[in-house]
């Protein structure tokens, strides 16, 4: 079954109680930090499980301009169906690695109300542990498979993330 | 390329590119604008580059001046003097922190992408004239109640290969880690992962994690770091 991941600051959220969280109290920096979205849409990357998370981490970053330890909550569709979210596909044609670009989501046409609803979905990641921590080393690792498999050309790497592996 | 051979001991710069005129002489806007630039002392005497159009410091006698860049680039491809526009600098210190406080106040930290403050904190710390790495850990002392600032801080440094920001920077990333603020924290173990030296292990063994997710991202970290250096 698909699932849809999103890259967040794990630090930023609650830790524990999450069955007794009121969005309302929810810090403004989790929303502001980690659910910024742009055109009124937020980025995801779909995966087909659980066991494939290394994908939307290799998405992730692929395109970023270094390798940074990040988190992720993955998303089921159970998540989402108490809510009316537009999810739309949106290629992402700059995508270093080529097969994975049409594996881009994105939540669209949000609205105040409807991101508190995204951020419950996170809470509700949480809650239920589906987030995971991918260390420098590790995404190090998916990079150096990625590359000697032929999925990604170095070259079209940020020199930051190339320094990196060298 | 237009010289003057009377400047002497006279601080100038070279633009390695050609700006737009609008890029130059419009008001400044939110965005970067990055032009390659050369300093040079005395003609020959090479001594800084990427100095960003929007930072508008330069090194003048050791010491960091403000000046208004922009009108003096609408000549590019040519050798600027500045040595007579000692009526329009300023030393400080203090504005150097205030600007770069405020940078930080309005910049993004995200993990993965470069932020503005490490940009600007990358150029200070290549010019060897200026002592870059004191001055930000007198400002991150300053400011150890101000997470908002320690945690850019942190970013920052913890982007900088070991030996560049050493030992200031381990400095900073030790004493973060008995901030009462666990961003902070985490932060801090962030800058050890991202050093990847050997004292970064020496570090990581000997702290104490009460939360449960920051020891298991402190084990693997270990773990990491002990098959790399091995």
């Amino acid at each position: 079954m698909p699932i849809l991941v999103r890259k967040i600051n794990q630090a930023k959220w609650p830790k524990e109680h999450y069955d007794k969280i009121l969005i309302d109290n929810l810090s403004a920096d989790a929303i502001t930090s980690c659910l910024r979205t742009s055109l009124n849409a937020l980025s995801l990357w779909e995966v087909n499980d659980v066991t494939r998370l290394d994908e939307a981490a290799l998405a992730l970053v692929s395109s970023a301009e270094r390798i940074d330890t990040i988190d992720v909550v993955f998303i089921e569709n159970n998540d989402l169906q108490q809510f009316n979210f537009v999810i739309e596909d949106t290629l992402m044609e700059k995508l270093p690695v080529v097969d994975l670009r049409d594996k881009h989501k994105d939540i669209s046409k949000l609205t105040y109300k409807t991101l508190g609803d995204v951020a419950s979905v996170v809470i509700t990641c949480l809650h239920n542990n589906r987030i995971k921590r991918f260390t420098r080393s590790k995404l190090k690792s998916i990079l150096r498979i990625a590359i000697d498999s032929g999925r990604l050309k170095k070259e079209e790497l940020n020199k930051t993330i190339l320094d990196d592996l060298a | 390329m237009k010289k003057d051979n009377n400047l002497k001991n006279n601080i100038f710069f070279v633009l390695n590119e050609t700006p737009s005129l609008d890029q130059v002489i419009t008001e400044p806007t939110k965005e970067d604008i990055s032009i390659s630039t050369s300093f040079y002392k005395d003609e020959n005497e090479y001594i800084s580059n990427m100095f960003s159009i929007n930072n508008e410091y330069i090194i003048k006698n050791d010491k960091i001046v403000y000046v208004d860049l922009k009108s003096k680039l609408i000549n590019t491809n040519s050798i600027i003097d500045t040595s007579n526009d000692v009526p329009n600098f300023e030393y400080s210190d203090e504005n150097l922190t205030n600007k770069f406080i405020s940078m930080v106040n309005e910049d993004i930290f995200e993990f993965g992408y470069i932020s503005n403050s490490e940009r600007f904190i990358n150029d200070l710390i290549s010019n060897s004239q200026f002592d870059a790495k004191q001055w930000l850990e007198s400002v991150f002392m300053s400011n150890f109640d101000n997470t908002k600032i320690i945690i850019g801080i942190l970013h920052v440094i913890s982007h900088f290969k070991y030996k560049i920001i050493s030992p200031q920077g381990q400095v900073m990333a030790l004493s973060a880690l008995i901030h009462k603020n666990i961003e902070v924290r985490e932060c801090a173990i962030r800058a050890f992962e991202n050093w990847g030296h050997v004292d970064s292990l020496r570090v990581l063994k000997s702290i104490k994690c009460d939360e449960k997710w920051l020891f298991d991202y402190v084990q693997q970290i270990i773990s990491d770091l002990e098959s790399e250096l091995s």
